[in-house]
């Protein structure tokens, strides 16, 4: 296809009118954006908005895709209630299909899960090995838009959730046309992609990124590893590219439960269900629009929804007077 | 057992074309197709009866003969084709409304003349009111709410005698009257209680011989949308609790079938969403299925199908959410199936 530059050359003059029309429309259309999954921290996270891309980021084994699962329920619970006309789309690179919603099955019965607005992509129960390896970032994209015709009338896209970047397989294709066919040029690829997807299907999209196992290079604190900007494993893009990125930690897999940590401002004593959260990343946020932005909040995994409790977040914390 | 009767001589000339022929009345016949085929049965082991004869037809009073279920061919001693002009196409049109209209009028006069004024549904919905049974029932099946009970009149046989599939034995009967377009009862439906088999469970206690169209909110009219849902007790529970938006309306359907009357109501409706039982999207020996028979009835591209891997009352009762699977409907063609 020919280059057009007259797609991307806009005068200031137009800039401003298409900066009114965009805020006009994310105005009226507040309740698109996906809410934080945490509800006791929305008032210190920005609701992702159509159009916008979040990364979650842990080690493996932290929690990622318990996070996914449950942000998604929490879409599908806001979405059914809603009554709007749209379905969410959850796509796997980790987990069978049937896998996503056997929680769901276990808690609400099939009849339930059966009638939830969404649609799952991915590896089926009795798939064989060489279509799995075919869902690559283009094979992905180019679903959810079968997924979007696959209905009587074209369906919107409320939310995408993509788990995960570094477990998408290699796309020949793209292989080919870039220089150096690395993994880690095929990661930042897959993730600008997956980042145009929330423009070309005006939805909020959340993926999961694994961050480094053997070494923490940009800690919270060495006794808090929670991943920082430089641990987003194998390519930088991953942290570079999307608008939002969240880490987390689960403690009692950096320190065994029942040790008392103490370190900078915090004192507290590991628990099985304590995760940390560093909000890293909120492009186009300041600190007024996105109040939690470098802070680290203690949370916890209290029947299967992620809380926050600021009193117990202040009950981590040691007074001046105490250090 | 169908038995079969030699051809009258006003449709000699079909001698040899068409078999199985049955007499229907003085007037009519049915048969195989000369044109379309010869099958010997339907898949419910009836004759083919696709082509219908009649000694005296109501247009021109001379022996005319139509296939009716399959490729439209037409034969009268003057002219034999399957080719329609804008005439025929007009002619037939106005006798099927015609005809259509005067099926109304009969449903609609026996309705007023005989059911309305037995009154029988009031009895039985009097009754309801002292059956620690039927009440029973009834919450066990969802209908928890005294206000919609009220509201559809739902009643109670407590010793009908079911004339069975396998045996004759009493059993409790709920009762439901079936509220027609005119807020007119033109049926009293019977679900009994203790069915000793499948085919026993539901009965009606008119012998009408009509289809009967369930209007659950008794809307008196037809609206553009129209969400069609297998058997009447079902539309009641997705008209309480399925939480479809206010300009669709729920109509039950008697069983399966899409019969010439509720074609005939729904002519001018843009969209019409259906909801059959599970046992619909299973194919017959010749791969055919219910749903798809009944897409191409009512049109395939009007139609959208509602999903639901089982009955849709009790899919509801375990939580299934009936507007998400309203608003993920399909088209017929995107169910794969023939």
């Amino acid at each position: 296809m020919a280059f057009n530059p007259k797609t991307y050359a806009q005068r200031s003059d137009q800039v401003a009118e298409s900066y009114e029309a965009r805020q006009k429309w994310r105005e009226e259309n507040a309740h698109l954006a996906l809410p934080f999954f945490v509800e006791g921290l929305r008032d210190y996270v920005p609701a992702i908005f159509p159009g916008e891309m979040a990364v979650i980021g842990a080690p493996s084994g932290d929690g990622k895709t318990k996070i996914m699962k449950t942000w998604h329920a929490q879409a599908q619970k806001a979405l059914t209630e809603s009554k709007r006309r749209a379905v969410t789309v959850y796509g796997s690179q980790e987990e069978t299909t049937e896998n996503l919603i056997d929680e769901d099955i276990q808690k609400h019965g099939k009849a339930a899960a059966s009638s939830r607005p969404s649609v799952f992509i991915g590896v089926s129960f009795g798939m064989n090995a060489e279509d799995m390896d075919d869902l690559h970032m283009t094979n992905f994209i180019h679903t959810i838009e079968y997924t979007q015709e696959s209905f009587a009338e074209p369906m919107p896209i409320s939310n995408i959730f993509y788990d995960y970047i570094q477990a998408t397989p290699n796309d020949p294709y793209r292989r080919e046309i870039m220089a150096d066919g690395a993994f880690r040029h095929q990661l930042n690829d897959n993730t600008r992609r997956l980042f145009q997807a929330t423009k070309k299907y005006s939805c909020p999209i959340v993926t999961a990124s694994q961050t480094g196992i053997k070494k923490v290079v940009n800690p919270y604190h060495s006794l808090i590893p929670i991943p920082g900007r430089g641990d987003y494993a194998e390519a930088s893009g991953i942290y570079q590219i999307p608008d939002f990125v969240y880490s987390f930690i689960l403690m009692r897999n950096a320190a065994p439960v029942g040790r008392v940590i103490e370190a900078d401002n915090w004192k507290f004593t590991v628990e099985k269900n304590l995760v940390f959260f560093w909000f890293l990343k909120a492009r186009g946020h300041t600190p007024e629009t996105a109040k939690g932005i470098s802070r680290v909040f203690p949370l916890r995994i209290i029947n299967d929804e992620y809380i926050y409790d600021p009193e117990y977040h202040t009950s981590m914390l040691m007074l001046k007077e105490e250090k | 057992m169908k038995t079969f009767v030699p051809l009258p001589p006003e449709f000699a000339a079909l001698e040899g074309k068409i078999q199985w022929v049955q007499q229907i009345n003085s007037n009519e016949y049915h048969s195989s197709c000369p044109n379309c085929g010869v099958e010997a049965k339907h898949n419910d082991s009836n004759p083919s009866d696709r082509f219908i004869m009649w000694v005296e037809s109501r247009e021109t009073g001379k022996p005319f003969g139509m296939c009716f279920r399959h490729c439209g061919y037409k034969w009268s001693p003057g002219k034999a084709d399957a080719i329609w002009t804008e005439e025929e196409k007009a002619a037939f049109v106005a006798k099927r409304r015609e005809l259509n209209e005067r099926e109304e009028e009969r449903i609609h006069k026996y309705a007023e003349e005989v059911i309305m004024k037995q009154n029988i549904a009031k009895k039985y919905y009097e009754r309801m009111a002292e059956s620690q049974f039927g009440k029973m029932w009834l919450k066990e099946r969802g209908f928890t709410s005294d206000e919609w009970n009220r509201f559809w009149m739902f009643g109670i046989y407590e010793d009908y005698r079911c004339r069975g599939y396998l045996s004759t034995y009493y059993s409790p009967a709920i009762t439901i009257p079936i509220v027609g377009r005119d807020n007119l009862i033109e049926q009293v439906k019977l679900r009994v209680a203790d069915a000793h088999h499948e085919k026993d469970r539901y009965r009606n206690i008119y012998k009408t011989g009509a289809q009967h169209i369930y209007f659950p909110r008794r809307e008196g009219k037809i609206l553009n949308k129209v969400a069609l849902i297998e058997g009447e007790f079902k539309s009641c529970t997705v008209a309480q609790r399925g939480k479809l938006p206010e300009d669709i309306q729920i109509i039950g359907m008697q069983g399966k079938g899409v019969g010439g009357r509720l074609l005939y109501t729904l002519e001018n409706c843009e969209v019409v969403y259906l909801c059959q039982d599970p046992d619909a999207f299973i194919p017959n020996e010749r791969g055919e299925t219910n749903i798809m028979q009944s897409a191409r009835k009512l049109g395939v591209n009007r139609t959208r199908i509602i999903p639901c891997r089982e009955k849709v009352d009790d899919a509801i009762l375990q939580g299934f959410n009936f507007r998400n699977a309203f608003n993920m409907a399909v088209k017929p063609q995107q169910l794969g199936l023939k």
